[in-house]
């Protein structure tokens, strides 16, 4: 029961006073106090004056709740949980879409494979020059394209 | 049609005693049972932590929502406890992300609009004298706002505000008191001292 009087032990702490109106004060406290206040206007007034506050905070009305909220948070689980994980959803798809978009541009950049054959062979052809046949010819020389 | 359904057992259920006296949800509580218990209760604390009907409307959504995430794992125990709890966190999230950061609120000691001119409490109409107490309520600093809301409104004890805030007692009691006496000189007008208890 620490700082229970101050100025000299004429005047009962006011946080006490405030445990007061709240019945949170031990049997012997609260005795001890109303026997102050028997003899002291100005803690009477104070702990009046916490009552008082005490009252008007008390006095406010419960408020019912807007029926678009109680709608709102009827409605089953799963739209709850889809509000709530939404924003996740949301980046998951876009990063998705994002990330298709990005491969899809990047085809654009990436060099094709090669289609021409590993070697490319330089041959001589021998054209008859009566008939136009073709009777042969020789490799003159290949070009490694790796 | 089944949101209809569910809106009639709210219905069926709202004049039942809630927190406090209401029931406490069995081990695996029923989705639509516990909004219909909770959603005025969670919409009401939202509000008088806020004072916005909007912002009141997110929070208690960003509730729902955690209580629901957190439903597979509820084991029968103080379901309104974790309620409050789960607000209180939500709360101080919003708060935390919206870089709101405590306010001296003696020091700012910006009267309430409808201060001026009126020193009866009689002459004020009670739903002005609502809001006064609602506007006062925000510019509390937040943890002195919960331990208020959750003392004077919601009608928790000390022990229940501090397992709730997780904080001492001793805590509690020391933030009622300093949120009492930031109200006292926010509604000092208001506040009759003349009455006898």
């Amino acid at each position: 029961m620490t700082n229970f009087f101050y100025y000299g032990g004429r005047h009962v702490e006011r946080e006490i006073l405030s445990a007061l109106i709240d019945g949170e004060l031990s049997p012997n406290e609260r005795r001890l106090v109303h026997e102050h206040l028997q003899e002291c206007a100005d803690c009477r007034e104070a702990a009046d004056e916490f009552g008082h506050i005490h009252g008007m905070v008390g006095d406010l009305p419960r408020l019912i709740a807007p029926e678009a909220f109680v709608s709102k948070a009827l409605r089953p689980p799963k739209t709850l949980s889809s509000k709530m994980f939404g924003g996740k959803r949301k980046f998951v798809a876009g990063g998705l879409a994002a990330s298709a978009l990005a491969i899809t541009v990047a085809g654009f950049f990436i060099p094709q494979r090669a289609e021409t054959p590993p070697v490319s062979v330089f041959f001589e052809r021998q054209v008859s020059l009566h008939s136009g046949e073709e009777s042969g010819g020789q490799v003159l020389f290949a070009v490694n394209n790796r | 049609m089944l949101v209809r359904a569910l809106m009639s057992t709210r219905l069926a259920l709202i004049d039942e005693p809630t927190v406090g006296g209401g029931a406490v949800p069995a081990d695996h509580p029923d989705w639509a049972d516990i909004v219909a218990r909770y959603a005025d209760v969670v919409y009401t604390m939202a509000y008088r932590l806020t004072g916005d009907d909007e912002e009141a409307r997110d929070l208690a959504q960003d509730v729902l929502i955690r209580l629901h995430k957190g439903l597979a794992r509820y084991r029968q125990g103080n379901f309104e406890g974790w309620l409050y709890r789960t607000t209180v966190n939500a709360f101080r999230d919003r708060l935390r992300k919206r870089k709101r950061l405590r306010e001296d609120v003696l020091a700012e000691h910006e009267p309430p609009a409808m201060r001026t001119g009126r020193i009866v409490e009689e002459a004020v109409q009670q739903q002005e004298l609502f809001e006064v107490v609602q506007r006062s309520l925000v510019k509390l600093p937040p943890e002195y706002r919960e331990a208020v809301v959750l003392r004077d409104l919601e009608g928790r004890s000390y022990e229940e505000i501090a397992e709730i805030l997780e904080i001492p007692p001793g805590t509690v009691r020391s933030r009622i008191h300093r949120g009492r006496e930031a109200l006292r000189q926010l509604l000092e007008s208001y506040v009759d001292t003349n009455t006898d208890r």
